[in-house]
């Protein structure tokens, strides 16, 4: 994990849909915010550039959001796959967006199976993933 | 009222932003969005019976096929000019609200 260009925890991501991967080549920093507590939250445009229309989860299943001043309204949601190329992780989750959204973040949901170490002096970060009872130490910087 | 800080047009940003919200509050589906969400409602409850666990697909208003990882499930053929398509884990139930937290807000109405 490193700090984004704003001296802000991110996670170095790339992302799968039906139309390609995000970004095209190497890959992209998102914002960790713990403050929302969904997986993956995409601006508009990301979402619709790798096709995530093309594997959204049924109406019934898209979530009503709640922003920090109280508004509520629905989010679109889709499955796809997020891989962490530098610790070698794949992993398959919910990606949300809504009209006129611009940001990226990863949320709650997403860090649930990881510990994260977060080293503010050194603007970075370990990531501890936990699976099948074997850890695996990754400094990603 | 100037020492409120009322400014002319303050009321129809007011409007303006409340209308948006609204608008915002449901999508409208079209096309082939409402056909394939038809096409969910129609066969989730043989689905969940039948392959619970298990992936379907659900592309120009019908069922294309259930699989067993996902990664089969995006192989799919696409139909070239498809608008949408509904890829779902047949029996999963995600929660129905999420918290936004301070990063994602609406655009504000703008100045007046």
């Amino acid at each position: 994990m490193k700090h984004d260009d704003q001296m802000v925890p991110a996670i170095g991501l790339v992302l799968q849909g039906m139309l390609g991967t995000l970004p095209p080549k190497g890959e992209m920093l998102i914002r960790v915010d713990t403050g929302y507590d969904g997986f993956l939250l995409l601006s508009e445009t990301d979402y619709k550039r790798i096709g995530l229309h093309l594997s959204e989860l049924p109406e019934r299943y898209w979530p009503e959001g709640e922003t920090v001043t109280g508004e509520v309204f629905k989010l679109r949601r889709a499955l796809s796959i997020v891989y962490i190329p530098k610790a070698g992780l794949r992993l398959e989750g919910h990606i949300d967006t809504f009209q006129g959204n611009t940001e990226n973040l990863t949320g709650l949901n997403f860090i649930k199976t990881m510990r994260l170490l977060l080293d503010g002096p050194g603007q970075q970060a370990c990531l501890k993933h936990v699976f099948a009872g074997l850890q695996k130490v990754i400094n990603i910087i | 009222m100037q020492k409120y800080g009322y400014s002319k047009g303050a009321v129809s940003k007011a409007l303006e932003a409340a209308i948006k919200l609204w608008l915002r509050y449901e999508y409208d589906l079209k096309g082939e969005e409402e056909l394939n969400n038809k096409a969910f409602e129609e066969v989730v409850s043989e689905l969940e019976a039948k392959f619970p666990g298990m992936y379907a697909v659900i592309a120009e208003g019908q069922l294309s096929g259930v699989y067993k990882s996902f990664e089969e499930a995006l192989k799919t053929n696409v139909r070239e000019g498809s608008s949408h398509r509904i890829i779902f884990r047949i029996g999963e139930k995600p929660k129905p609200t999420v918290r936004l937290g301070w990063r994602a807000r609406l655009k504000p109405a703008g100045a007046t």
